[in-house]
């Protein structure tokens, strides 16, 4: 268990590397972190739990100094700190790693860590210096650091954020949901980097909601929960039904089962569709499936094999090369749903605001027409909130809401008129427990209804428990099409990270 | 309240300039301030002027809707004033007024149209910054309009002066009543259109929506090229249109110098205003009281330049108070130990 192996090297009753006293933080009515107090240690991983919206983000922002709390005290090594200012934390040691990494795309990574590193030097650093390629040696890293940025995948660029951050003195490293830009083989690489900065007596705090990754790799969890920390301790100390219990509280989770209605007639079919992805190079390649009405169809595989452009193609916002897809482009727009991966600059515009995005897509159907009554927009727009209940006034601009509020805008609008297809890309990415069974339960409720619904997902037991039909891709290409009966987890997480190298065919296509 | 503040500011700022260059700044004002709304002769002109101004104004204002940026005005102006004063010379010469009249500012409008037209192309297919190519297509048109009045189109009657003959008295605007003519109830209706069209225009929401992302518009259905282009051409010929009023009812002729500038003064107007289509109205009356008055300044002796001066100082001083006024500055000593 990583909580004794990280226990028997370091003095487990050692004076903290930093300490939160009492942080409280309030944004105007809103109180997102009260009376927030926990130990960091050096040496350990202390992985800090709880929904989106509970604090974590916020308390850590303090800590980084970028928000200035209200109330309470930042120690370090003991010592309280000035805390309010970027530069002041990083002057004491502390780094953190966003989600929106902080890079410049067109310079090369070297470059990006020079400007963390190099204030004052009037020549621009050309080679790597000795210290910085000893800390590369010893964390273990393998990136190529001479690249331009906008050229590394997700990870490498998360990598030299990293680096950034430890090449600028950070000793505690703090990492805000990580994982959820990476795919599986990409967060065991991750796992790795972040055991060997521990082992180098840095102190690592990892920002997550997916409690299996935080039983795996910390040492310490602290569950916050609404504003507030509701757990503290060992990892090993408790089981996984006390921490989502921690988490979520004493709400129900509603539990989704699979849609029992009968398959009817085909709503989508691929005729060896072939799609090129930005770079133009191959990226779906000969992709052939049906979705037929009242079937929930789930298109697994590792992040980066094809899925999102192949997505992107149905739903219309990429052309296809090659092959056939059999969705008619009426000129009156989509008449089937489509839940795009990204919401602000795909399917929401985000400088409109939440009534005038209620009819993005559909403002070519009825009942609006070359003028836009302003009344029937409203009531579209309220219907649209009111679906997935939320409660933010309509006027507001879309940019302000959170990510689990632009989801369940997105739903109530692609939802809103019973389509008879719906294509939902990652839908359940980046949500906590709670949103994202709520959108499980809509999906299958529309399957149920009759509706063909194609969904992708990277986690394998999100859907597979409800899906009518699994298929798997790798490489491009569909390597697996079963229904959920025929096959197990294994294979299918074989089928995604090795291919067709052991192809199941399934007794129907 | 902080329109005031930025009023006041500018004011200040003004009169600061004023003195330091040697003149009394109440004088100044003042005769500013009779010079364009004094009497109605003073207003009837400010009106007048307030016309090319705000036409070109909404012209920018509408393109900006869809994050176009139409720095083009004045060029589009000019190359509307010569497709109207060419249309005035030759083509309408002998025609009842009710028929030239109307033809005049439609081929201005075409004009200012098509010139907006050679830099909404690359915009649209190439992805040209419109704000370098219509600020380079304005001289081109400014000089095209040089050319022509000292060459082909000179007035033999006006000894080498860069005007073109006047053009006949059918195809002159009528006025409207009190001095001002009907150019100002184009602009008004002009106005009243825009605002129309914003309330609920299909067209103008998928026009929005282009200009807020290529790629949210294609996730609407929305084809983004015909947008812009049709929607840059309106603003064009909203400019054009007004080049063709300043010929048809201000000065009769095409002439060097048709324009003080109203193309840019339109891009002023238009973002004091916020883009909105009825405020645009008065902040063009307002516009065109400070450019009328400096002409009255001559008069008093005190350079017009302060007038120039004062445009975009307005602008700027209220601009900037309207931003500033959205934070409220706390100055955050580093806390070590809190009680």
């Amino acid at each position: 268990m990583p909580g004794q192996t990280n226990a028997a090297r370091e003095d487990r009753i050692g004076r903290p590397l930093a300490s939160l006293c009492g942080i409280t933080k309030t944004f105007g009515r809103i109180i997102a972190n009260d009376q927030v107090s926990f130990d960091i240690h050096g040496g350990r991983i202390l992985a800090l739990l709880g929904e989106n919206g509970a604090g974590k983000s916020t308390v850590m922002n303090v800590l980084a100094g970028l928000y200035a709390p209200d109330s309470g005290v930042v120690e370090i090594d003991g010592e309280p700190i000035a805390i309010g200012s970027p530069s002041l934390s990083v002057r004491n040691g502390i780094g953190m790693v966003h989600q929106q990494f902080k890079l410049v795309e067109t310079l090369t990574g070297l470059e990006n860590i020079a400007l963390a590193v190099d204030r004052g030097r009037l020549m621009q650093r050309r080679y790597l210096g000795a210290t910085l390629a000893a800390l590369i040696d010893e964390l273990g890293f393998k990136i190529d650091l001479a690249r331009p940025v906008w050229q590394l995948s997700l990870a490498h660029r998360q990598q030299i954020e990293i680096l950034r951050v430890l090449a600028a003195g950070a000793r505690v490293l703090i990492l805000d949901e990580p994982t959820s830009v990476l795919s599986p083989l990409e967060s065991r690489g991750l796992f790795r980097i972040i055991k060997e900065i521990a082992r180098s007596r840095r102190a690592v705090v990892l920002i997550t909601h997916k409690v299996s990754e935080a039983l795996e790799l910390a040492d310490e969890l602290v569950v916050m929960r609404a504003g507030s920390v509701v757990y503290e301790g060992p990892a090993g100390a408790v089981n996984i039904a006390d921490l989502t219990r921690h988490i979520v509280g004493d709400r129900q989770i509603p539990k989704t089962t699979r849609p029992v209605r009968a398959a009817g007639d085909v709503v989508l079919s691929l005729d060896h569709l072939s799609v090129r992805d930005d770079r133009g190079l191959p990226a779906v390649r000969n992709a052939s499936f049906e979705v037929r009405a009242g079937e929930l169809v789930v298109l697994l595989g590792v992040t980066g094999n094809g899925q999102s452009e192949l997505l992107e193609a149905i739903g219309g916002l990429r052309p296809s090369h090659a092959g056939s897809c059999s969705l008619a482009r009426a000129r009156a727009g989509r008449d089937f749903a489509f839940i795009p991966a990204r919401h602000l600059g795909t399917g929401l515009a985000p400088s409109f605001s939440i009534r005038e995005n209620a009819i993005l897509g559909r403002q070519r159907r009825p009942p609006f027409g070359r003028w836009l009554v302003p009344d029937r927009i409203d009531r579209r727009a309220e219907q649209v909130a009111a679906k997935f209940a939320v409660t933010v006034p309509i006027t507001a601009p879309v940019r302000l809401l959170s990510g689990g509020n632009l989801q369940r805008i997105v739903l109530g609008r692609e939802l809103h008129d019973d389509p008879s297809l719906v294509i939902a890309a990652y839908p359940t990415r980046g949500l906590d427990i709670a949103a994202a069974a709520e959108i499980r339960k809509a999906l299958v409720r529309r399957a149920e209804a009759g509706a063909g619904v194609l969904v992708s997902s990277e986690e394998i037991e999100e859907f597979v428990g409800i899906a009518s039909r699994v298929l798997v891709m790798h490489s491009g290409e569909i390597v697996g099409n079963f229904t959920p009966q025929e096959v197990d987890i294994q294979t299918i997480g074989h089928l995604m990270t090795l291919g067709g190298a052991s192809r199941l065919e399934p007794s129907c296509v | 309240m902080r329109l005031v503040a930025g009023i006041a500011s500018a004011i200040l700022l003004g009169a600061l300039l004023i003195s330091i260059s040697g003149h009394e700044p109440l004088i100044a004002f003042s005769a500013l301030w009779r010079g364009g709304f004094g009497n109605a002769r003073a207003l009837a002109g400010t009106l007048n002027k307030s016309v090319p101004i705000g036409l070109c104004a909404l012209g920018v204002a509408l393109a900006y809707r869809a994050r176009l940026w139409n720095i083009g005005a004045e060029g589009q102006l000019y190359f509307g004033a010569f497709a109207a004063a060419g249309t005035a010379l030759w083509l309408v010469k002998d025609l009842p007024p009710v028929v030239s009249v109307p033809s005049i500012l439609l081929m201005g409008a075409l004009g200012g149209g098509f010139w907006a037209l050679l830099a909404a192309l690359p915009r649209a297919f190439l992805g040209v910054s419109e704000i370098l190519s219509t600020l380079m297509l304005n001289y081109v048109a400014i000089l095209w309009v040089n050319y022509l009045v000292v060459g082909p189109w000179a007035d033999p009657l006006t000894f080498s002066f860069p005007y073109s003959p006047p053009i006949a008295v059918s195809a002159e605007l009528p006025k409207l009543g009190f001095g001002v003519h009907w150019g100002f109830a184009l602009f008004l209706t002009a106005a009243a259109l825009l605002w129309l069209m914003d309330m609920g225009s299909r067209t103008l929401y998928e026009a929005r929506v282009a200009g807020d992302g290529i790629i949210v518009a294609r996730y609407a259905g929305i084809s983004s090229v015909p947008l812009i282009i049709g929607i840059f051409c309106m603003a064009g010929a909203l400019a054009g249109l007004a080049g063709a009023v300043e010929v048809a009812a201000s000065t009769h002729r095409l002439q060097s110098g048709l324009s003080p500038g109203y193309g840019f003064m339109g891009i002023l107007v238009a973002w004091l205003a916020g883009g909105r289509a009825l405020a645009i109205v008065p902040c063009a009356i307002f516009y065109a009281g400070l450019l009328n008055g400096g002409f009255a300044l001559q008069v008093s002796g005190i350079p017009p330049a302060i007038s120039t001066i004062l445009q975009p100082l307005l602008l700027l001083c209220i601009l900037a108070s309207l931003a500033l006024a959205r934070y409220r500055l706390r100055l955050l000593r580093p806390r070590l130990r809190q009680p």
